[in-house]
């Protein structure tokens, strides 16, 4: 690429291209999930200070996806999937990628600590470097345990809500971290049963491509086992109500059904065909459903007052 | 075209319109944070400043003798009771 085009490049950057580097759709899922913490979180916090928080975190959140986009560009450019991205369809220019990755970082940081308090800041600071740095530039091309690992990164936004409201990291918080760490290998192992041709010509680690696709079923399986307790811990703890246990213990039954099919197909393997392809992105689809649902119940039930648990049905039903 | 006009090329018409769309969007940006700032100061500045009736109404039964006075502290300057002095 010479100067020339570069610049021609920049020059025709639409303001779309620069959102897209931030990965909106992953964007929308971490606020979601951290304004579950904000609002689960056994104290008030005023609207704006709130509003002010989940900017911050959907801030955080681009400035790592723009920085995983500027570090992953080689590979982005040979994956059929993400060949389209701003940066190696030649849209926009990979320093200024960077630059509005660490820009972004930093104005998030900022935003967060002067609207709640550094608790919240520094783990903020600390997820955006665990997914931009450890995740993007070690583990991703490294280990086949990359997503394990590197799942830690997007589990973090509800233990960053729950800070921003109290100031401190219970327990309570951790069990919704536990929530996303366990939900994200079969999630995105799911995507690679049928993604592994292409992770395989970027040369990128994934379970598949180094442990085969029956040993990544097994895996997908056993997670999803896993998943199911953890889920039910905000019961445990009292952060879920009804409503929450209700969609947790139904949506990980659907879940764990998904994953005994995806265990039982030949989804990722070279004799695959569209059935189990199509069972491996239902899965897929269905993962994300199925956090949303969990953390929506809990903004339903915190938020909009439905949280009932057996004392607090019986105080509402005046008993 | 030498090295100094490559960077110096005029731009295409899509190029100035692209460019005015993303000066708009930084614009926009700009004061939406400032809004956000300013708001986040009111929203911390009041916490932090006492109402006079919260005062007044905490305070409304209390006796000089009584005023809480945190550990180690004395009296203001200039408040202290006269010391009791014998006369002979």
């Amino acid at each position: 690429m010479t100067d020339q085009t570069m610049n021609a490049t920049t020059s025709a950057a639409s303001v779309r291209d620069y959102f897209e580097l931030m990965k909106p759709r992953i964007m929308m899922l971490v606020v979601f999930t951290a304004a579950a913490g904000l609002v689960a979180a056994p104290s008030g916090i005023h609207w704006l200070t709130g509003a002010a928080a989940l900017l911050a975190v959907a801030l955080g959140s681009g400035a790592a996806g723009a920085i995983n986009m500027w570090y992953d560009a080689d590979i982005d450019s040979v994956m059929t999937r993400t060949s389209t991205r701003p940066l190696p369809a030649g849209r926009v220019q990979a320093s200024d990628a960077l630059s509005l990755g660490i820009f972004m970082s930093i104005m998030s940081v900022i935003i967060m600590t002067l609207a709640t308090n550094w608790q919240a800041g520094a783990l903020l600071a600390f997820s955006i470097f665990f997914y931009g740095v450890i995740y993007t530039m070690w583990l991703k091309r490294s280990t086949h345990q990359n997503i394990v690992i590197g799942g830690a990164a997007g589990a973090f936004p509800p233990v960053i809500g729950w800070a921003a409201v109290t100031g401190t990291m219970p327990v309570e918080a951790w069990a919704l971290f536990l929530i996303t760490f366990m939900w994200t290998p079969p999630h995105f192992w799911a995507l690679s049963l049928v993604a592994n041709k292409d992770y395989e010509k970027a040369g990128v680690p994934m379970l598949p491509v180094v442990k085969g696709a029956s040993n990544t079923r097994l895996q997908i399986l056993i997670y999803t086992i896993l998943l199911l307790p953890v889920t039910l811990l905000p019961t445990a703890f009292g952060t879920g109500g009804y409503i929450y246990t209700a969609i947790a213990a139904v949506g990980g039954v659907v879940f764990l059904g998904f994953a005994l099919k995806v265990f039982a197909s030949k989804a990722g393997d070279l004799d695959m065909e569209a059935k189990d392809r199509k069972l491996a992105l239902g899965m897929f689809a269905f993962s994300i459903l199925y956090l949303a649902l969990l953390f929506g119940a809990l903004i339903v039930e915190h938020g909009f007052g439905l949280y009932f648990s057996s004392p607090n049905l019986a105080i509402w039903a005046g008993v | 075209m030498n090295e100094f006009n490559q960077y110096q090329r005029p731009l295409t018409a899509a190029e100035v319109n692209a460019r005015k769309k993303r000066n708009t969007a930084l614009a926009i940006i700009l004061i939406a944070f400032m809004l956000l700032i300013f708001g986040i100061s009111v929203v911390k500045l009041q916490g932090g400043i006492a109402r006079p009736q919260d005062w007044q109404e905490e305070t409304a039964g209390w006796q000089l003798d009584e005023a809480p006075v945190e550990a180690g502290e004395g009296p203001p300057p200039g408040m202290e009771p006269a010391e009791e002095t014998t006369s002979e």
